[in-house]
């Protein structure tokens, strides 16, 4: 005998309210097939039938429900919940805007609405819809849940860590809220006094120690030690917050040398602790960077310690590179990298292995291609670069919007081979943007802020901590027809929004001396001397597009000395100098350059680098020269000098400048030319190493860039018994450095404007004749 | 050999264009033979390519300087020798780093002792004094001096 309606009813609402939801959906379902109309039961049933995760099936009983009463909102609610589940966005937010027609402060409907625009990405949307709800309900983590998701949306980080403290200081301690305040936290590495601020009014250690590490980030040491002395007394035991934090967040603000009593005590506890023991190196390596050149030692010794132990984990690997890296020995550094690579291709050393590999003096061109083009593929998969800007204007004539992307804008060679060319851009041709891959915070120098004023705050984009997709959203949105990256694969590069295709016509140019190996990046601006056609197209992933004037252009400082004399006029004997980064001298540069000195007697070299102040780096040079049978006395070792204009004086120490075999300089081969130093280079068969050749070549002095090394020994060796003609261009040569296209800005500009024009011009074309076959296929 | 010498590179490594880090000894068989068949450059180049992966060995250079004499090459050997007494006379001045020092005492568990602070005069809770090497080496000047 079958059972009374109420009966069932009740059963079923005594299960559903016990946890017997399935059970409880079964017996709604029966008594519906009794009663079709029984108040509730629809309702209910589609509760339950949701609370299993089964909208599907509970939609019918939702609908049935609420044709019966039509203004009850909690069962709008559920319809809204039933379609969101089937992705129908319009109908579940048509349920949901009913639920709020019948009761206007239902939350939930509100949070479900909210929840849509969570599925559809709608940031914005998100963000002005949350605030008022937020404000009706202060204290509903629901509600600053979808706050803070539009704030993350949006990559408003600091709002969203903003909006998580003040809720934090208004409430009970809600560990969702803290976890969302961390999770903001990492993304915002420099506070904002305002920030710091709002960031102490919690009363909760966690919060402290977010404070505490808010305040390091921001170099406020005095702050943050207040707030450790606060947590300290609250949490002596070391419970909430390990002397490992300590340290580790010591060393991440870069406090290196109150970091490393911490790692020091850690040690004593636990010796053994490898983990510890890499990181106090790698604190130490940093410290010998900073100035405190003594350190390095101290991280060479204990890295000792480490091979014995853990030679062969990555870790030791990564620190191992680290010390030859910081000794300028890249030569040794790359095995290490090789290993570590091997084991993880994705690991963080991957780009800047890639840029390594170019001071590789035995490494053939063929093979650094290779590696390049493998890293591309394998990253380009990462992204969707198939968007086509269909509804770009493709007037080949038309003004274009050119965006030129680096972490470089600022005083580094980059800034000033572009500032020149940027200021004398043509704005009836071309509309530029400038896109500063730096930290706001920090990386604003004077530099970076003429560049900024020279397109004005409206054409200016901060965009470090910007993540892919709202750097190629940020790009696309400006509408930039020709993106020209400038960092390759040197630190902070953005290849990612290039992967993802952010423009039509992507370039790379100027910061990186190789292919980037991406087949999304279109055209790499060069020059016929420094990649002549044939090989060079064969390990580009880009079209080399070659300029006819070069592809550099110099800011002097308006503060450069005026040239000197020679020193071999009054020493009576040569002095050949490089004043490269270390990392460019490898062992068959030296080799080269010691078989150079052996053939002009008495000659000296002059080497200077800021890496040189490490002893190690010094007695290394030393004994590479000997090996080659040249005496101490013959090389003069110099560290960093302290200003630019003590730099440019610093070439009255050379006669003749020598040029790295791998890495031309660049910077440093302008400098020595612009202070009227001639520079002898062996061009190689890689960008890297023909750069220079280049740059002699604006100048007149093409015979200085050796065929072959016996002639490098000759003109080097002539040179030198020739101080007539070594005075002559040192007056000679600053003048002519002027007149040459790599100081004319308003050339370079034009040059590069013509570039852009032609690089339009075929994509223009491209995309034509891509209709038209799609045309004629059609029909 | 001593520590001013040693590289990390004291444990094998096989380096991109670099010798692979055969012990020294075990190379002298190789430049023998090499000398044997009448080719000292050939030794000498062997011998230059194992230096670049460690050019603070001392030994290598007196190595060095005994090849480029077989070679004939006088000023060569010269150098070389002169080179190798510098790094012995460095060798000689050596002082192991403090880091290295303060390690070994770590290990030999001489600090290992909550009440015997590692950095006296230094509080860890303010990080106040920042001359963490100074107060280490002072410290470690008067552990010397109570111990001899």
């Amino acid at each position: 005998m079958s059972k009374a309606p109420h009966t069932l009813f009740e059963a079923a609402r005594k299960m559903h309210q016990t946890g017997q939801t399935e059970a409880a959906a079964l017996h709604y379902a029966d008594l519906l097939q009794l009663e079709p109309d029984y108040p509730h039961a629809g309702y209910l049933c589609a509760v339950a039938l949701v609370s299993l995760n089964r909208a599907d099936e509970a939609l019918p009983y939702i609908q049935a429900h609420l044709k019966q009463r039509v203004n009850h909102a909690p069962g709008w609610i559920i319809l809204g919940g039933c379609y969101a589940h089937q992705d129908t966005i319009p109908e579940a937010a048509a349920a949901y805007q009913e639920a709020l027609r019948f009761e206007p402060k239902n939350f939930d409907a509100a949070l479900g609405l909210g929840q849509l625009l969570i599925k559809q990405e709608s940031w914005k949307a998100l963000s002005q819809f949350a605030d008022p709800i937020l404000q009706l309900n202060p204290s509903s983590l629901p509600a600053l849940g979808l706050k803070v998701r539009a704030l993350t949306g949006l990559e408003d980080y600091k709002a969203g860590l903003a909006a998580c403290v003040d809720f934090l200081a208004r409430n009970e301690f809600a560990a969702e809220c803290y976890k969302w305040a961390q999770q903001c936290f990492h993304q915002v590495p420099h506070p904002s006094e305002a920030l710091l601020e709002q960031m102490k009014a919690p009363e909760h250690i966690e919060c402290w120690i977010l404070h505490y590490d808010a305040c390091l980030r921001a170099k406020r040491l005095e702050a943050a030690l207040e707030t450790l002395n606060r947590i300290r007394e609250a949490d002596p035991d070391y419970k909430h917050l390990s002397r490992a934090f300590i340290a580790d967040s010591l060393q991440n603000a870069e406090f290196y040398a109150e970091a490393e009593p911490h790692h020091w005590e850690l040690l004593a506890k636990n010796p053994q602790d490898d983990q510890r023991l890499i990181r106090l190196i790698q604190n130490t390596l940093a410290f010998a960077k900073c100035g405190h050149s003594e350190k390095y030692a101290d991280a060479r010794e204990l890295a000792t310690i480490l091979f014995a132990r853990a030679g062969d984990s990555i870790e030791c690997c990564a620190v191992m590179n680290d010390i030859y890296m910081h000794a300028s020995r890249p030569e040794l550094a790359l095995p290490y990298q090789e290993r570590i690579l091997a084991e993880q291709p994705e690991h963080p050393l991957a780009c800047p292995y890639l840029f390594v590999l170019n001071y590789d003096e035995r490494r053939p061109a063929d093979e650094i291609f290779q590696v390049h083009r493998d890293w591309g593929r394998r990253h380009q998969a990462k992204f969707d670069a198939s968007h086509t800007f269909a509804a770009r204007d493709r007037n080949p004539k038309r003004k274009l919007r050119v965006g030129y992307l680096s972490p470089d804008l600022a005083c580094h060679p980059v800034g000033f081979f572009a500032i020149d060319i940027f200021k004398a851009h043509d704005p009836k041709t071309v509309e530029v943007f400038l896109y500063s891959n730096r930290h706001e915070e920090t990386g604003d120098d004077k530099l970076s802020q003429k560049f900024r004023a020279q397109v004005g705050e409206d054409h200016w984009r901060w965009t470090r901590g910007l993540s892919t997709k709202k750097l190629r959203d940020l790009i696309r949105d400006d509408a930039i027809d020709i993106l020209i990256e400038m960092a390759g694969h040197t630190a902070y590069n953005r290849l990612d929004a290039l992967a993802s295709r952010a423009a039509p016509v992507q370039v790379s140019w100027l910061g990186y001396p190789n292919t980037t190996g991406l087949e999304t990046v279109d055209y790499r601006l060069s020059d016929a001397i420094t990649e002549p056609e044939g090989a060079a197209d064969t390990r580009s992933t880009e079209t080399i597009y070659r300029m006819p004037n070069g592809f550099h252009m110099f800011s002097l400082p308006a503060e450069l000395p005026e040239p000197m004399e020679p020193p071999c006029l009054k020493r009576g004997y040569v002095t050949f100098g490089s004043y490269n980064n270390m990392n460019k001298l490898g062992s068959k540069s030296v080799e080269l350059w010691a078989k150079l000195l052996k053939r002009v007697p008495h000659s000296r070299i002059v080497l200077k680098h800021k890496t040189l102040a490490f002893l190690d780096n010094r007695e290394t040079l030393r004994s590479l020269f000997a090996m080659h049978g040249i005496q101490a006395h013959r090389v003069i070792l110099k560290t960093t000098t302290p200003g630019m204009v003590e730099h440019y004086h610093s070439y009255a120490e050379m006669d003749i400048a020598l040029d790295p075999i791998a890495y031309n300089g660049t910077t440093t081969s302008c400098d020595a030319l612009a202070m009227g130093v001639p520079i002898l280079t062996l061009p190689g068969q890689t960008h890297a190493s023909r750069v220079t050749a280049s740059l002699l070549h604006r100048v007149g002095l093409d015979r200085w860039a050796a065929q072959s090394e016996e002639a490098f020994l000759q003109t080097g060796s002539l040179a030198a018994q020739n101080p007539t003609m070594l005075q002559q261009l040192r007056q000679e040569l600053p003048h002519r450095f002027r007149q040459s296209p790599l100081g004319d800005g308003p050339g370079m500009a034009r040059d590069l404007e013509h570039a852009y024009r032609e690089m339009w011009q075929t994509f223009c074309d491209k995309t034509a004749s891509a209709k038209s076959a799609s045309t004629t296929k059609n029909d | 050999m001593s520590l001013s010498n040693s590289s990390p590179t004291d444990c094998s490594t096989e380096t991109s264009g670099v010798d692979p880090h055969i012990p020294l000894q075990a190379l002298r068989p190789i430049l023998n033979d090499m000398l044997h068949d009448g080719a000292p450059r050939q030794a000498i180049e062997r011998l230059q390519t194992w230096i670049i992966g460690k050019p603070l060995d001392e030994a290598a250079f007196f190595l060095l300087s005994e090849l480029y004499e077989q070679a004939g090459e006088t000023n060569a050997t010269v150098v070389g020798l002169q080179r190798a007494l510098q790094l012995k006379e460095l060798s000689a001045s050596y002082q192991p780093s403090p880091s290295l020092l303060r390690f070994q005492e770590i290990e030999s568990g001489a600090v290992n002792d909550p009440t015997n602070p590692l950095f006296p005069g230094f509080d860890i809770q303010t990080n106040r004094e920042g001359d963490t090497r100074g107060a280490f080496l002072k410290q470690h000047a008067q552990r010397k001096a109570a111990h001899e």
